[in-house]
C-alpha cells in the first residue's frame, strides 16, 4: 500500500480530547491553586503602581478605599434609581389627571348641549301656544 | 496562531500568572487539541492520552511564572508532552505491533481519504520505536521542521532527518508487507 506525506498528515491530524476536558483540568488544578505557589520574582523597576497597591500593608488601605468607593457608588446608584421611580410615578399621575379633566370636560359638554336642546324645544312649544 | 489568538493567550498568560484561574482555562482550551493529539498519536490510547495531557497542563500551571510568551508556551508544551510521552512509552514497552494483525486491509489501492489507510497509518506510527514515533508525530501532526524537532527532543538535526527517513521507510515496508499478506491469503 502506498501513501504520501499528505496521507500521513491526514492520519495524524489534531483531535480534540473528550468533553469537559478543560473543566477536568481546572478541577485538578484547584488543589494546586489552593496551596501556596512560589511567588514570581519581579524586579522592582517593573513593578507599577497597581501591583504595589495590592502588596504588603498597602493592601488593607486599598481594600478599605475600594470598599468606600463601592459603597458611595452603590448609594449614588440607589438614589438615582429612587429619583427615576419618583419621576415615573409623577408622570403617570399627571397623565391620569389630564385624562380625568378631559373626561369631565367631555361630559360637561354633553350636558350643556342637552340643556340647550331642551331650552330650545321649550321655547318653540311656548311660541306655538 | 493568528495575532488575535496570540494577544488572547498573552493576556491569559498574564492573568493566570497573577492567580486568575479562569484565564488558565482559556490557555487549556486553546492548547488542549495540540497536547492531547501529540499524546494520542504517540500512545494510541485515548484515556491514557487524556491523562497525559492533564498532567502536562498541571505541570504548566506549576511553571506558569517561567512562561514568557505564547510562542514560548507552545514550545514548552510540545517539549514537555513529547518527553513525558517518550518516558511513558519506554516504561510501558508495549508496542502496538500485535494490533496490526487485527487490522482489516483493503485489496484495492487506497484513495486519498481512505479511512482504512488512515487507521493503518495511525497504528503503524503507534508501533514505531518511541523516538521515531515522536519525530513523525511532531513532523506530520505539528508540521514542525527538523530543526525545531531537534531542539525539542535535544537531538542533532541530521539525526532527526535520518530518523524521519528511516521511519517513513519502515511505515511503507510495514504497510506493503501487510497488504502482500492479505493478497496472498486470497490467492
Amino acid at each position: 500500500m502506498h501513501f504520501s506525506e499528505d496521507d500521513l498528515r491526514a492520519a495524524l491530524q489534531r483531535k480534540d480530547p473528550g468533553k469537559n476536558f478543560t473543566q477536568r483540568v481546572m478541577a485538578g488544578i484547584e488543589p494546586l491553586a489552593a496551596s501556596p505557589r512560589k511567588a514570581r520574582p519581579v524586579p522592582p523597576v517593573n513593578r507599577g503602581l497597581l501591583p504595589r497597591l495590592f502588596a504588603g500593608p498597602m493592601r488593607w488601605i486599598t481594600a478599605g478605599a475600594l470598599a468606600v468607593v463601592m459603597l458611595v457608588s452603590g448609594g449614588v446608584l440607589e438614589y438615582r434609581h429612587h429619583e427615576e421611580q419618583q419621576r415615573i410615578a409623577g408622570e403617570k399621575a399627571r397623565q391620569d389627571a389630564i385624562f380625568a379633566v378631559e373626561l369631565t370636560g367631555a361630559k360637561l359638554k354633553q350636558v350643556l348641549q342637552r340643556t340647550r336642546q331642551v331650552q330650545h324645544e321649550a321655547k318653540i312649544r311656548s311660541e306655538k301656544l | 496562531m493568528s495575532d488575535l489568538q496570540d494577544d488572547r493567550v498573552q493576556a491569559a498568560l498574564a492573568s493566570s500568572t497573577n492567580g486568575d484561574s479562569s484565564a488558565f482555562a482559556v490557555i487549556v482550551a486553546e492548547y488542549q487539541g495540540m497536547v492531547f493529539s501529540i499524546a494520542y498519536h504517540f500512545l494510541h490510547d485515548r484515556a491514557l492520552a487524556e491523562d497525559m495531557a492533564q498532567e502536562v497542563f498541571f505541570e504548566l500551571f506549576r511553571n506558569l511564572a517561567a512562561i514568557q510568551s505564547p510562542a514560548h508556551l507552545t514550545h514548552w508544551l510540545r517539549r514537555v508532552c513529547a518527553h513525558r510521552c517518550i518516558d511513558l512509552g519506554r516504561r510501558r514497552k508495549s508496542r502496538k505491533e500485535t494490533l496490526m494483525d487485527e487490522l482489516p486491509e483493503p485489496l484495492a489501492p487506497a484513495s486519498h481519504h481512505d479511512p482504512l489507510l488512515r487507521e493503518s497509518l495511525q497504528k503503524s506510527v503507534a508501533a514505531l520505536p518511541e523516538t521515531q514515533r515522536m519525530v513523525v508525530v511532531l513532523r506530520y501532526q505539528e508540521g514542525m521542521s527538523p530543526d525545531e524537532i531537534a531542539e525539542i527532543l535535544k537531538m542533532p538535526v541530521n539525526t532527526v532527518k535520518s530518523t524521519l527517513h528511516r521511519s517513513l521507510a519502515e511505515l511503507r515496508r510495514k504497510l506493503s508487507r501487510k497488504i502482500g499478506e492479505v493478497k496472498y491469503a486470497f490467492l
